[in-house]
């Protein structure tokens, strides 16, 4: 479901699926403990992600709360227009920023 | 009227105790008194009845003289009256009674009764219990008339019991006992207001020995009836005036603290909150602060009480010694500060960190304050600018040159041939098209940057754009002496497109195959369309891309670090240009690619 690759400092976690129940904790798990050490630089590349539930929001606060604790950030890329809607709806969108693509998002850690 | 008292204190015990032993006193007294009646009663009675014995012996001695045997019985019934007698008896010397008080006992033989023997000179006696369970003391003395004995005198009292003593004292008890009682609860009364302010005082210290440790002593002054009561007022106002006082310091200094407590935690806050790592080391270079991103970034699990105590320079040098790292904690340099940038030892050696120090002359902290920064991806950025500026000084320097020999060859020389000038001139044109191509690829690159970048779709004849591609890149591989094999659908409808951005893409993709492909080798062009989607393969037997630096193929600048392909002049903008023009057709751009064998890229658009 979820696979990692890095961009220099940045680890860009790639899920397919939907973010549910399911895969939630998962995701979690992968950020948590699958990535390079060091100050958390997550870029969340959602391109194939079509669908995500309360659980996948809850999942994508919890890891913003733990990687901005260590003076990290996760970034989204590359939302569906569906995912972007319930972003904006939900607000979460104020908590996770979010690029059109991998590439912006993972250059505006150079910022 | 009466103050009453609520609580027993140190004097009421003492009045208590007084009053106890006071009474055990006065019952002892009473109880003497009545043992020492008793034995003086007894005393007298026994001494009132030797006494009578003797008078009582003469006077019958005398009746019997002068009346006979019958003026006995008389004689025995006055001293009986007179000496309170329980019985008085003649007995014969052959044992019977001759006269008795108790007439029906005249002339019947006297029965001697036991109990304990008395002795006084001729005298004898006894004492006994008769029927009525009363003590007899049964005196005995003989009588003689005319040289004659007569027989004996017997004299019986009743000896005085200790209840008889009490009752017969009883009305000696008012006087004898209530008179000291009333002297002891005078007495009682008296210490009992001598004592009032020491029971005051008691009364208060024992409410201060309920409360709780540490809180605030409340003593009241006492009405000033004695010396102690004013010693107590000025102790309580001494005590009152310094709770006052303490109160008021403490006040003031807790106030003190909840405001430095309250800028620390906002400090710490903020410290802890910030992206960049933060630790305070001492002159030892021990830690003895540290912020959460400093944790992370020095790449430890410890949590910032954890890394408190330890060595920064353990984290930033790791097993092996660091020379940069040792300099950074050298004390001759410590006045200083400094900054250096280094990778951190371990999993983290990858990523580069900025590493600040700065002295800290505090008054109460002496020591140094480091700032660490993640700066990997500006370095790495960096790293790609200048490997562009070098490509583009490159890149624009050699047409530049060519451009500019030529342009003199033909200003300065006069006897050119006319051919020669064309071609020349065919030189400088083509130097200025790869210029110009340069600077629209910048510019491109630009658009993308800012997001201008388009495109304009347009329907088009799919095929004509293909035969126009391949018209493009076929001087390309037939001077290199390449197979290039163009393998297209039979029919192919006409799609919507920015033909001229598809057209830049798969030229730019085909010239890279056959840039890279050594001559002899083999470019494919393999194109499907479907319902669904176009897809465009390019393929071709060149160097290939090592698996490391597949992931950076279409980074903007990079180029590849392989020797053939730094030889061949490049940008290191055309891919990156591609996968861009092709995501905003909505398609994907990937390639696979083993070293040494080709490169497959593969474009993909989905059709509207």
């Amino acid at each position: 479901m979820f696979s990692v690759e890095s961009q220099g400092a940045v680890d860009v976690v790639s899920a397919e699926g939907p973010l549910n129940q399911e895969n939630a904790p998962k995701l979690i798990e992968t950020i948590e403990q699958g990535l390079s050490s060091g100050q958390p630089m997550v870029v969340f590349n959602m391109q194939e992600v079509p669908l995500l539930d309360s659980a996948g929001l809850e999942a994508l606060v919890e890891t913003q709360q733990s990687a901005q604790l260590q003076g990290g950030c996760i970034k989204l890329a590359a939302l569906t227009p569906l995912c972007q809607e319930i972003l904006r709806i939900t607000q979460v969108d104020e908590i996770v920023e979010a690029y059109p693509d991998v590439k912006s998002a993972v250059g505006s850690f150079v910022k | 009227m009466f103050r009453i008292r609520r609580k027993v204190g140190f004097p009421r015990k003492v009045v208590a105790y007084y009053l106890l032993f006071c009474l055990v006193v006065v019952c002892w007294l009473a109880a003497g008194v009545l043992v020492t009646s008793h034995t003086l009663l007894s005393s007298r009675t026994t001494s009132a009845s030797l006494s009578r014995l003797g008078k009582t012996s003469a006077a019958i001695e005398i009746a019997y003289l002068r009346d006979g045997e019958q003026a006995l019985e008389k004689v025995l019934q006055r001293t009986k009256a007179e000496a309170a007698l329980a019985h008085a008896s003649i007995i014969s010397p052959e044992g019977r009674f001759l006269a008795h008080t108790n007439l029906a006992l005249q002339g019947l033989p006297a029965v001697k009764p036991t109990g304990s023997l008395l002795k006084w000179g001729n005298v004898t006696g006894i004492r006994h219990v008769n029927e009525q369970g009363q003590i007899l003391q049964e005196y005995q003395v003989p009588l003689v008339t005319n040289g004659k004995l007569l027989g004996s005198l017997n004299l019986a009292v009743v000896e005085p019991s200790l209840w008889g003593t009490f009752l017969e004292t009883a009305h000696l008890a008012p006087l004898a006992v209530l008179v000291p009682l009333l002297l002891v609860a005078a007495g009682a009364v008296v210490l009992s207001r001598i004592t009032t302010s020491v029971a005051d005082a008691n009364s208060q210290l024992e409410q201060v020995g309920m409360q709780a440790p540490g809180s605030e002593i409340s003593l009241e002054p006492l009405a000033a009836r004695d010396g102690s009561a004013l010693g107590w007022n000025r102790v309580v106002d001494l005590i009152q005036r310094l709770q006052r006082d303490s109160g008021s310091e403490d006040l003031n200094s807790r106030l003190a603290e909840a405001i430095a407590a309250r800028k620390q935690n906002e400090h710490e806050d903020i410290l802890q909150n910030l992206t960049d790592g933060i630790a305070v080391t001492d002159m030892e270079g021990r830690i003895t602060f540290a912020n959460r991103a400093i944790a992370s970034l020095l790449g430890t699990d410890l949590s910032v009480d954890g890394l408190a105590g330890n060595s920064l320079s353990d984290y930033l040098a790791g097993d092996q010694p660091r020379p940069e790292v040792t300099a950074l904690f050298d004390p001759k340099s410590s006045h200083h500060p400094a900054i250096t940038e280094l990778q951190p030892p371990g999993e983290q050696s990858r990523r580069m960190l900025r590493i600040a120090r700065q002295p800290l002359q505090g008054q109460r902290l002496k020591g140094q304050v480091w700032s660490l920064r993640d700066i990997t991806q500006q370095k790495l950025a960096e790293s790609m600018r200048d490997q562009f500026i070098d490509t583009a000084t490159h890149e624009l320097r050699t047409p530049l040159s060519n451009i500019k020999a030529y342009a003199e060859t033909l200003a300065t020389c006069d006897t050119i041939e006319i051919a020669q000038q064309k071609e020349f001139c065919n030189i400088i044109n083509g130097e200025v098209t790869r210029l110009a191509r340069f600077v629209d690829d910048l510019l491109s690159i630009s658009s993308m940057e800012v997001g201008s970048l388009s495109a304009e779709r347009q329907n088009m004849d799919t095929a004509r754009m293909f035969e126009e591609i391949v018209a493009k890149v076929q001087p390309l591989m037939e001077q290199k002496d390449i197979q290039f094999e163009v393998r297209l659908p039979a029919k192919m409808q006409s799609l919507k497109l920015d033909k001229d951005k598809i057209v830049a893409v798969l030229v730019n993709l085909l010239g890279n195959a056959a840039k890279y492909t050594p001559a002899g080798g083999h470019v494919a062009l393999k194109v499907t369309l479907d319902d669904r989607q176009l897809q465009i393969g390019v393929e071709d037997t060149g160097v290939g891309i090592a698996k490391e630096e597949l992931p950076k193929v279409f980074d903007k600048f990079f180029r590849s670090s392989d020797p053939r392909v730094q030889e061949e002049a490049g940008t290191g903008l055309g891919l990156a240009l591609a996968q861009e023009v092709v995501h905003l057709h909505g398609g994907e751009l990937t390639v696979e690619s083993v070293p040494d064998q080709g490169s497959t890229f593969l474009v993909t658009i989905p059709l509207e």
